[in-house]
């Protein structure tokens, strides 16, 4: 069922004299997509929102501003090209290997991920007193995941259409331009408040959480916050 | 030597007053004598700048408005004009104190030859062609209306001082001795060589920066009043054009204002209407603005018809993060008019769109795409910050349970 039915260390015995317990939550490959992802994704950010800087503030790069904007341009592009090789390399592993065919499984939004985000609100209210229970990816983590896909491939498309639109009509470089700017402020505007909050800021996991570092995952977190994976896992243990 | 000479002068001003017309020829043969720097009695035949170069010399006229007539000599004989005589321009003065003078007008015929022709130089041929175009006072021999808005030689042409050349072809000024040695070969007059060089230096350069030149175009197609007395829109959306943003950084590609509306081939003293078929930018030459082939600059050399085609500074198309405020809609009187079509007036009305003759509903995709954006983003966002915030207070409460329930087992 899940990923960890093929990478047999997932539980990878102990750490010094405490018997700290430690589960793989990112794989190498994970790993990787997540390095590229963040990395492409400053670079792009930067270099993006630069073109809408004042004028003023434009003034401040004196006599180097025709520079800056030259080299914005080809590092835009380049990290541009780097985060379309990346979506690519995603889909190879979610498609043809057997780790990442379990990982798009576990991901795929279900319906009890509606009933989860219910629960959970209820719970955050004090209307309920039971914590719903997360499988391997909460609902949190699917819909960072998935509107990050969706967001991904319109602002390629929208791109590749600035890039080359000598080819294409005014009017698709017009919605281009105004959908890639406002699938930009989406994106940053969601990362800065979803992805940095749950693992930089959330108490607890401040200053960050190390899981992109090392892919590993403590047994305590696992059981706070994946008791479902965590008993299915012991189970096909034993 | 000047200063004392400032203090003797307004004495002389302070006491027997301006009208006494023996301490004027007192107080000029001194002046000679002292005070005039060489290098201005050289230019300064007619001896203007005894009078004109104290910066406190004006005058307020019966309307209220300010004259000032200080002339900077040192200023005035780097200017492109520092050669000219100021009787050549400023005709007839022959008495003191001047009286009324009439304005200077640009098409007059110089005392300077034109060496092609060798006739008398004029800037006639130029302003012929000015007052043809758009921007011409007069239509058919009559005087357009509103003509008060439209743009004299001076409002852009100012005497400018001539360029310095450092910088030419990104280079440093030691090009411009490189080249001054070369010409010093055979013209012996360093002056006269020099001012000849800067004659035309000036002329390869493009005088102002882009962004001034967006500046100067904007300081009247921005004012609404002006451009809706012509029947125009105010040009503020260019600032939401990818080609302002480039032109800000100064990017040397990015077009300002006469690289479309003018573009080679074209002169900015002949912008045409939109619909004559002389515009750059009718329909007709579209293709051959936008790839701009032959000019210094690369545009879009494979541009196509459709993509030529549309609105360059449209309304609304920009997500206009620090964006202005965008042009007033002209709905109504576009509705009355006859301009458009019920539907499109509803469609309009609903998100409150200018709607433009060419393409009716392509702005009002555009507006509703940038809508529907602002309203998803910002329920969104702020849905997942009351999300986070929930979030924080409930992860604090389960750490203090936690905490506490290990202090009492």
């Amino acid at each position: 069922m899940s990923i960890t039915k093929h990478s047999p260390p997932f539980h990878l015995g102990n750490q010094g004299q405490d018997e700290q317990h430690y589960f793989i939550r990112m794989n190498l490959h994970e790993r990787l997509q997540h390095h590229l992802t963040w990395s492409t994704f400053i670079l792009l950010a930067v270099t993006g929102f630069m073109v809408e800087l004042p004028e003023e503030w434009v003034q401040q790069f004196g006599q180097y501003r025709e520079q800056v904007f030259f080299w914005r341009g080809i590092i835009h592009r380049i990290a541009a090209v780097i985060m379309m090789a990346n979506m690519l390399y995603q889909a190879w592993y979610m498609l043809l290997t057997k780790p990442g065919r379990s990982f798009l499984y576990d991901i795929m939004p279900r319906f009890q991920d509606i009933k989860d985000a219910g629960k959970n609100v209820a719970y955050y209210l004090k209307l309920s007193h039971q914590k719903p229970r997360f499988d391997r990816f909460n609902y949190k983590e699917k819909l960072e995941y998935w509107t990050g896909i969706i967001g991904s491939i319109i602002i390629t498309v929208t791109g590749i259409f600035l890039w080359f639109e000598e080819y294409f009509s005014k009017f698709i470089i017009d919605v281009s331009i105004l959908v890639h700017t406002m699938e930009a402020i989406l994106a940053t505007s969601a990362i800065m408040v979803w992805h940095f909050y749950e693992v930089h800021l959330k108490p607890g996991k401040f200053p960050m959480s190390t899981v992109w570092l090392d892919g590993k995952i403590s047994e305590h977190e696992m059981k706070e916050e994946h008791p479902l994976e965590y008993e299915r896992m012991m189970k096909s243990e034993q | 030597m000047r200063c004392p000479m400032r203090i003797v002068t307004t004495l002389v001003f302070v006491v027997f007053g301006l009208s006494n017309e023996a301490m004027r020829i007192i107080f000029l043969i001194i002046n000679c004598i002292l005070c005039l720097p060489a290098f201005l009695l050289a230019v300064d035949e007619e001896n203007c700048l005894l009078c004109h170069k104290y910066s406190g010399l004006g005058r307020i006229d019966e309307f209220g408005k300010k004259h000032l007539y200080y002339i900077n000599g040192d200023l005035y004989n780097r200017s492109v004009h520092g050669k000219i005589r100021c009787s050549e321009c400023h005709v007839g003065i022959d008495k003191f104190p001047h009286g009324s003078v009439k304005k200077v007008d640009c098409a007059m015929e110089c005392h300077l030859t034109e060496p092609s022709t060798l006739k008398p130089f004029s800037h006639a041929p130029m302003i012929e062609k000015f007052e043809l175009s758009v921007h011409g006072r007069t239509e058919k021999g009559e005087l357009k209306r509103h003509s008060d808005d439209l743009p004299t030689c001076t409002y852009c042409h100012w005497n400018t001082i001539y360029h310095d050349g450092v910088d030419f072809y990104h280079r440093g000024g030691e090009i411009i001795q490189e080249v001054m040695d070369r010409c010093l070969g055979c013209h012996s007059n360093n002056e006269w060589t020099d001012t000849f060089f800067h004659h035309f230096i000036e002329r390869l350069y493009q005088r102002r920066s882009s962004q001034r030149m967006v500046e100067l175009c904007s300081s009247c197609h921005e004012d609404e009043e002006r451009m809706a007395r012509h029947g125009l829109k105010t040009v503020g959306t260019f600032r939401d054009t990818f080609h302002w943003q480039a032109l800000k950084f100064g990017d040397p590609n990015a077009p300002n204002c006469i690289n479309c509306h003018a573009p080679v081939g074209y002169l900015s003293h002949e912008i045409m209407r939109r619909d004559d078929e002389r515009s750059a930018i009718h329909k007709k030459n579209l293709v051959r603005t936008c790839s701009n082939i032959g000019s210094s600059q690369s545009c879009h050399p494979n541009a196509t018809l459709r993509f030529a085609q549309g609105e360059v500074h449209p309304i609304q198309f920009k997500a206009g993060l620090f964006a202005k405020a965008q042009a007033k809609p002209t709905l109504q009187e576009n509705i009355d008019k006859g301009k458009v079509k019920p539907f499109q007036s509803l469609l309009a009305s609903l998100v409150n769109v200018d709607i433009d003759k060419g393409q009716p509903y392509q702005n009002i995709v555009l507006v509703l795409i940038k809508y529907f954006y602002m309203f998803f983003i910002g329920i969104l966002i702020s849905l997942m910050i009351i999300h986070q915030i929930l979030d924080f207070f409930a992860t604090l409460r389960e750490m203090r349970t936690r905490r506490y329930r290990h202090e009492h087992h």
